[in-house]
């Protein structure tokens, strides 16, 4: 495309804060907004796990530049956002899941990566507390933990000291276009002037662009969680369920872990989710349906855990898309960009979204494939 | 799996003054009545119910108590002891906690009475063994005849003070200073010269008192505690004409071995939020606290409704006769033919309640300068107002952005403690607006309660569980 000068960023989550972060070093002038403080819808409420395991075939290269990319922020940022290298575990119930199991470790290990099937013998060495009726689970130790709202505002605070201008508590109401070309955004406190603008709004990126003519296929889904108080250390990385054909536990998800703080965090999902329109800024209780899952899923495999108190649950949301995948590119009038779609994984893929837009708007070779997440497969999204 | 299911016409949350009467009312009524409270047992606050009855100087009290849950019960009201609600959906539905096993109620109605506790702020030293509200100096001295301390300063905003300051001295302790921030008892006075249908009341809470008179300090405000691993000595100061403590003004008092500590209640809002039941904000109301249509206690959210200091802090007087309104309308929602309760009544209590707290003047300003630096603000989770202060500098500008930044608010009392002397410091501090400020907003539970009650309890709950 290449496109010079400025360039608003709608929407300071990690998507936004990473692409705020690229494009200011790519030498654009960028303003990055947000409707509230930054982090403050799903990414300061995420579990921030960084991993390649079992999470995406189609999508493995870009999960490995992404992780790397996140290893070389920690060192860049001198641990800024307290990366963790725990690991990943994946359990099985059902011996019939562990060739599903060998299936991802196959292919992950012939991309250069390191999973491996653990015995119950080993995985008691790994992660002693999980005791519960397990036949085996599979293990990929380079997967990793951050602090979530550290690594918003640290991303966030680089692009400022490289130049990019940060607003807090200031909405994007409407896109103006001019002659099919975006001139700017308006905001309560008056109209922002821009080349390009990048919508980073999460579920409700949809909404901001729908008057331009551009459909989304994003919808918002509840993504909930529950935390105990402080234990002492039980668990030592972040456990998760093993892809599965089976039904219950198996077809949903589950991820469990332990914050810096002690704080057990849990959630296991079995069905759906998605919200009504326009839910946001009402924030709705927990489910109980999903509350009751997550406590069972918890206590069937660290059955010491029973007695532990529940100090607080929380609901976000977070953006779907018919495959599962970002939708990252340009859409609609000339200098409109998204990049949303995080469907519930998009932590960990921030920097590769980041690297597509500051590409895409430069005009030059992105350093990884960005075709999965082409807002061009879904044609009424009207990709430029 | 321990749980007990009970499907009832009304569940009163709550077994203090307004708690009791609405459930009186509505069993009356003909409701089947479930009362729920956390204590040992019901009476709430004011009519707090020690093991061995009605004696020491809150007898007539305890007395009344006695008398209003003897009623209930012999109304049919059912009351469960040590049952804390920690959870509630607009349903409606209420599980609780009974020591290790789940009590879930599927009720027509709801009367939320949960009342108040202590609003503290901090100041350097407050964290000190021996400093206490005096709410829970109170508790001591009423329910275990033990004594917060032997030689006690009392201090912060309000009748409360009194109250507790003539029943410690009756109890033995000795009262070495009563701090009382307000400039002068004189609007107090006044107002109850107006209402001398309270001049009975007013009398036996000054008469305890009197011996006192010297040791008041009015228009003052405790600015520090010290002492190695015990509170021994309190530093108080003179509040100046710009509602600032005057540090020339400074009386330091020496062999001290307990600081009581209060400015006034802070409704516990925490289980009708999780209903969402709609609030308002009024910092001498208590700061937030639920909004209702005051001729028949109803919430924002239909089925709930509420009584009591829950609605705005105003004591037991209006509480009572609210929670009669609360009850007979619960019972009407529930289908039973009921009256309405005595809606003059109440607005004549409330008038008594608002004069009271108009005639004192809590230092809101002076209290959010109170903290230095390395004063812990969130107890739980140990942030000192530098940690808060730098997360204000870095764009934190609300309850929600200081516990994102800091995780003030994120331990296990999730903010119920510290919410008031954060929203001051940032008033005084940083201009923001204690309103806009807001609160960490209440999740399910409601309070921390283990896994297996909570799994038990929501069980216990479903359609045709
Ligand atoms: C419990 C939980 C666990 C999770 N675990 C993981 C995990 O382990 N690994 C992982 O990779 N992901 C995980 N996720 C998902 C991950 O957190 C999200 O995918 C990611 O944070 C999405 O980031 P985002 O920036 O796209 O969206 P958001 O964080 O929603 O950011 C969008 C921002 O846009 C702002 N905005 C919206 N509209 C406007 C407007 N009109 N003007 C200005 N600003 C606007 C919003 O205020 C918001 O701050 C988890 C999520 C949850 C809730
Ligand atoms: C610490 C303290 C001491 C007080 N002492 C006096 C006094 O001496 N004299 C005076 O006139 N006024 C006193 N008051 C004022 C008092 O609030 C009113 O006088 C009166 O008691 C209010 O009645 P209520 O029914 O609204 O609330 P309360 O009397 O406070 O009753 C509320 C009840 O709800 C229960 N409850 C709260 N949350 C839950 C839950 N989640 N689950 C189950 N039960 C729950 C509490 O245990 C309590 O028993 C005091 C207030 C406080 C906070």
């Amino acid at each position: 495309m290449g496109v010079s000068g400025h360039i608003v960023v709608a929407g300071a989550g990690i998507t936004g804060a990473a692409t705020a972060l690229a494009l200011t070093e790519a030498g654009f002038a960028v303003t990055l907004l947000d409707r509230a403080a930054a982090g403050s819808a799903v990414s300061g409420a995420s579990l921030a796990c960084l991993g390649t395991h079992m999470s995406s075939e189609i999508e493995l290269p870009q999960l490995i530049w992404a992780t790397r990319r996140w290893a070389e922020w920690d060192r860049r940022f001198a641990g800024a956002f307290h990366y963790r290298r725990c690991g990943q575990i994946r359990f099985i119930e059902h011996e019939a899941d562990i060739p599903v199991a060998e299936h991802w470790i196959a292919l992950e290990r012939a991309a250069g990566l390191t999973p491996e099937l653990l015995t119950r013998e080993r995985l008691r060495r790994v992660e002693p507390a999980l005791t519960g009726p397990l036949v085996a689970a599979s293990w990929s130790p380079t997967d990793a933990l951050v602090n979530p709202f550290l690594a918003v505002r640290c991303l966030i605070s680089a692009a400022v000291a490289a130049g990019a201008r940060f607003r807090s508590h200031c909405p994007v109401e409407a896109i103006d276009v001019a002659g099919g070309r975006v001139t700017g955004v308006v905001t309560p406190g008056g109209r922002i002037a821009a080349d390009a603008v990048v919508v980073t709004g999460g579920p409700w990126t949809a909404e901001l662009v729908a008057p331009l003519g551009v459909a989304l296929p994003i919808l918002p889904r509840k993504a909930q969680c529950l935390a105990t108080i402080r234990q002492p250390v039980t668990i030592r990385g972040v456990v998760g369920g093993c892809k599965s054909d089976h039904g219950g536990v198996d077809a949903g998800y589950t991820q469990i872990q332990q914050s810096e703080a002690g704080q057990i965090l849990f959630n296991t999902v079995l069905a759906g989710g998605l919200a009504e329109a326009g839910a946001q800024g009402h924030v709705p209780e927990v489910d109980r349906r999903f509350v009751l899952d997550s406590i069972d899923t918890l206590t069937r495999l660290f059955p010491a855990l029973r007695a532990v108190e529940l100090l607080r649950s929380w609901v976000r949301y977070e953006a779907v898309t018919p495959d599962d995948r970002f939708i990252v590119g340009a859409v609609g009038p000339a200098g409109l960009l998204v990049a949303a779609g995080d469907n519930g994984t998009g932590f960990c893929r921030a920097p590769v979204i980041g690297e597509v837009i500051a590409a895409a708007l430069s005009g030059r070779p992105c350093a990884i494939d960005s075709a999965p997440y082409d807002p061009g497969r879904f044609p009424a999204a009207g990709a430029t | 799996m321990s749980a007990t299911r009970i499907d009832c016409d009304i569940c009163i949350v709550g077994g203090g003054p307004a708690g009791l009467s609405a459930a009186l009312a509505a069993a009356k009524a003909g409701a089947t009545v479930h009362l729920l409270d956390l204590f040992e047992r019901p009476g709430g606050q004011y009519f707090m119910q020690p093991a061995a009855g009605a004696h020491g100087p809150a007898r007539r009290q305890i007395a009344a108590g006695g008398r209003l849950i003897a009623a209930a019960r012999a109304a049919g009201v059912t009351v469960h002891e040590n049952a804390e609600v920690f959870g509630a959906y607009a349903d409606p539905v209420i599980y609780a906690r009974v020591g290790e096993s789940a009590l879930t109620l599927r009720p027509k109605a709801v009367v939320i009475a949960t009342g108040a506790h202590d609003r503290v702020a901090p100041f350097p030293g407050w964290t000190l063994p021996g400093v206490m509200t005096p709410g829970a100096g109170q508790r001591l001295a009423k329910l275990h005849g033990t004594l917060p301390g032997r030689r006690v300063v009392l201090a912060g905003c309000g009748p409360f003070l009194m109250v507790v300051a003539g029943q410690l001295r009756a109890a033995g302790c000795d009262v070495l200073r009563v701090v009382e921030a307000t400039p002068s008892p004189r609007a107090l006075l006044a107002g109850i010269a107006r209402h001398p249908a309270r001049w009975g009341e007013a009398l036996r809470l000054l008469t305890p008192v009197a011996p006192l008179a010297g040791r008041f300090r009015f228009g003052a405000v405790v600015t520090a505690a010290a002492g190695d691993d015990h509170v021994r000595s309190v530093t108080i100061a003179r509040l100046g004409a710009d509602g600032l403590p005057d540090e020339r003004a400074r009386e330091t008092i020496a062999d001290v071995d307990a600081l009581l500590v209060g400015h006034g209640f802070r409704p516990s809002i925490e289980v009708p939020r999780l209903l969402g039941c709609a609030i308002d904000f009024d910092q001498d109301a208590g700061g937030h606290h639920l909004r209702i249509d005051r001729a028949t206690g109803a919430t924002s959210v239909p089925g709930i409704f509420a009584a009591g200091e829950v609605t705005g802090v105003a004591g037991a007087r209006p509480a009572l006769a609210a929670g009669t309104i609360a009850g007979l309308a619960a019972a009407r929602h529930a289908g039973f033919a009921a009256g309405k309760g005595d809606e003059r009544a109440l607005a004549r209590a409330l008038d008594f309640a608002l004069m009271l707290r108009r005639a004192y003047r809590v230092p809101y300003r002076a209290l959010g300068r109170l903290p230095r630096p390395e004063t812990v603000l969130c107890r739980c989770e140990e942030i000192d107002a530098a940690t808060v202060a730098a997360a204000h500098a870095d764009g934190a500008r609300d309850a929600a952005g200081i516990k994102l930044w800091t995780r003030a608010g994120m331990g296990p009392c999730q903010g119920r403690g510290c919410g008031f002397g954060l929203g001051l410091q940032l008033a005084e501090t940083a201009g923001l607006d204690p309103a806009a400020f807001g609160a960490n907003p209440s999740r399910f539970p409601a309070r921390p309660v283990p896994l297996s009650v909570v799994a038990d309890a929501l069980a216990a709950g479903e359609d045709g569980a």
